[in-house]
């Protein structure tokens, strides 16, 4: 009796194999070899990298790079764990595709290592050369390219300069934790240096831990600075309510943040980073490029100034009229 | 596409699970032969990495060599969550949730930023063909698979395994049972820091964030591992954590395949997890066979 039950089970087991591998086998039915295939890696949901990739796919369409064209771009979002987004790569290294795009850090760091001979466009990404996705950003060498979303920091720390002269203490609490923090942070600590400003940085581990480490600043510091960290940005609105709490001016680097309530800030689209993204790979599809990694990094040079008002009245600045005439947006 | 685009797919699995398959033998140690709910693996699989990467990146150390500190750092992390639990006298649970604490800063401190690229630094995996390295990551996992068998075979182990199951006859027996926690310990934490190192080299980076989720991980693939093959003797406990690792992977895989977005794929981790338990408990609790091992969780 015990026996049969035994088989039973092996049985079953089998049975489920037997399935597995056929839904495998299902599931990778979809490729057609005619065509070609871009594999696009995105590290995880974020609305910035949406952005960026909606301005990638609008860039594709319009230069032709679409289903109806010869080619099939296949997207995979690795949901913001690492391990995923290594055998995203793999497989696609295994379908062979003829590019993989590979979206934020790590995405684009594994792809490098999966694949010496496929093409890798990567995106969004601070600092190319630091990650060692470029050995420089005029030739990166090797099978890749791509694009850097680094912010215009100099507009932004001037702007602190505009809208509030007498400030001499910058309150920064950031995430030591994340390789964009290191990389903006690197540019804004030698900016503030040589605009005779002093940074007081609170490093945190996660976003339930910036309201803390804000208040921490009150009193220690004239403004506040959100650099480009994910985590700090997560938790703006904590910012945001302490700044206006207690009249610290608040400046942050991305557009969002000062919808949010931050004062200004000159934005990098991520729009069009992606755009700027589409048209390298249009470019190495189009003129059939064989050395990608002879094309520079593109650096998105495109900033609009943002103002807030209603933040600006919040924490008591009064915004220079010069700086609302130059703003392309501003929020009331 | 033919049934030739399993066996490249596979390979990819079996390497990734392989990689992985060293932290769950180290969950083995902690988990089921002590009885040490260890939380430390959190952070002591990046502190593997970290201490490869920076050691590969900056000192030029032999890849080799650089694995082998991984593993020692790895195992001195280990040392001092026993000790705060055997000498501090402070909770399993917390002892765990303090190191892996303190360690994100260690992390940090050793690399000296978050992430560390070391996609053109050679690793020994470059040296291999691709069609080998399947084989070679599996055979190494094996090897540290079979190495555990013999070890927990010896006087030593077993003193082990009683350590987990009656503290006090380890006790009566006259050995000490807080030195054989401590031993537990080590072992399980150079096992997961071995697996970061490896995972750097496979990766081409060192992040602070690649160990984040990883109990879970490893623990969803001890399970499931445990509901296929029933572990009623400790071959069967050790193919177990092999053959789970493997399933876990290979379900993220066909999960990719099939499009399941990600914010669902935890979803049907979840659902596997919750069917595996439900297995173990019905159909090999049924068969009333004793099973090797402590379970804490």
């Amino acid at each position: 009796m015990l026996k049969l039950h035994r088989n039973l089970v092996l049985v079953t087991y089998l049975i489920a194999a037997i399935a597995m591998i056929g839904m495998i086998v299902n599931c990778s039915k979809t490729q057609d070899t005619a065509k070609k295939i871009i594999g696009v890696n995105q590290y995880m949901e974020h609305p910035l990298l949406d952005e960026a990739r909606k301005g990638m796919m609008d860039e594709l369409q319009k230069q032709g790079i679409t289903d109806s064209n010869g080619y099939s771009i296949v997207y995979r979002n690795a949901g913001g764990d690492q391990p995923t987004a290594v055998q995203i790569n793999s497989q696609f290294v295994n379908r062979k595709v003829d590019m993989i795009i590979a979206l934020g850090t790590p995405s684009a760091q594994s792809a490098c290592k999966a694949t010496q001979t496929i093409p890798v466009v990567f995106g969004v990404i601070t600092d190319p050369v630091a990650s060692g996705l470029a050995a420089s950003e005029s030739a990166p060498g090797g099978n890749k390219t791509g694009t850097s979303d680094r912010w215009p920091y100099e507009k932004q720390i001037g702007l602190i300069k505009q809208i509030c002269p007498t400030a001499k203490r910058v309150g920064i609490v950031l995430n030591p934790g994340e390789s964009n923090t290191e990389a903006s942070m690197k540019y804004i600590r030698h900016l503030l240096k040589t605009n005779g400003l002093v940074a007081i940085e609170i490093p945190v581990a996660n976003s339930s831990e910036v309201m803390q480490a804000a208040q921490s600043l009150v009193g220690r510091c004239d403004v506040f600075l959100v650099p480009g960290d994910n985590t700090v940005i997560a938790a703006i609105s904590s910012i945001v309510k302490i700044a206006n709490e207690n009249d610290i001016p608040l400046f942050a680097g991305d557009e969002d943040s000062v919808k949010k309530g931050a004062l200004a800030t000159y934005g990098n689209n991520y729009y069009e980073v992606g755009v700027a993204t589409g048209r390298i790979v249009a470019k190495i599809f189009k003129e059939n490029i064989s050395n990608v990694g002879g094309i520079p990094v593109t650096v998105a040079t495109d900033a609009n100034l943002i103002i807030n008002l209603k933040a600006a009245q919040e924490q008591g600045i009064q915004m220079p009229e010069a700086l609302i005439k130059q703003a392309k947006q501003v929020i009331k | 596409m033919d049934i030739g685009a399993i066996i490249p797919m596979l390979a990819s699995v079996i390497e990734l699970a392989s990689i992985y398959s060293l932290v769950t033998l180290g969950l083995v140690f902690s988990f089921r032969m002590v009885g040490f709910a260890d939380l430390t693996i959190e952070s002591s699989f990046t502190t593997g990495a970290a201490v490869y990467a920076i050691l590969i990146s900056t000192a030029s150390c032999p890849p080799l060599g650089a694995l082998f500190a991984a593993g020692a750092v790895g195992a001195v992390a280990g040392t001092f969550t026993a000790l705060l639990h055997v000498k501090g006298r402070i909770s399993r649970l917390l002892s765990g949730i303090i190191m892996m604490t303190v360690l994100y800063s260690v992390n940090l401190q050793i690399m000296g930023k978050s992430n560390i690229q070391l996609v053109y630094s050679s690793s020994m995996l470059d040296f291999l063909p691709t069609h080998l390295r399947p084989f070679v990551l599996a055979g190494g996992a094996m090897a540290f698979f079979g190495g555990a068998l013999f070890f927990l075979r010896t006087h030593f182990g077993y003193l082990l395994r009683t350590c987990g199951e009656s503290p006090h006859v380890v006790t009566k027996l006259g050995h000490n049972s807080g030195l054989l926690v401590i031993l537990a310990l080590a072992i399980s934490n150079a096992l997961t820091s071995l697996s970061g190192a490896i995972a750097a080299q496979y990766f081409g980076y060192s992040d602070i964030g690649m160990s984040a989720g990883l109990i879970v991980s490893a623990l969803a693939a001890l399970i499931l591992g445990e509901a296929i093959c029933s572990p009623k003797s400790l071959f069967r406990l050790l193919l177990a954590a092999f053959i789970g690792s493997l399933l876990y992977r290979l379900v993220f895989e066909i999960g990719l395949r099939m499009h399941i977005h990600p914010w669902n794929l935890k979803i049907a981790v979840g659902l596997l997890l919750a069917i595996s338990l439900v297995v173990k408990q019905t159909i090999v609790r049924r068969r009333s066979q004793l099973l090797v091992g402590v379970e804490v969780l």
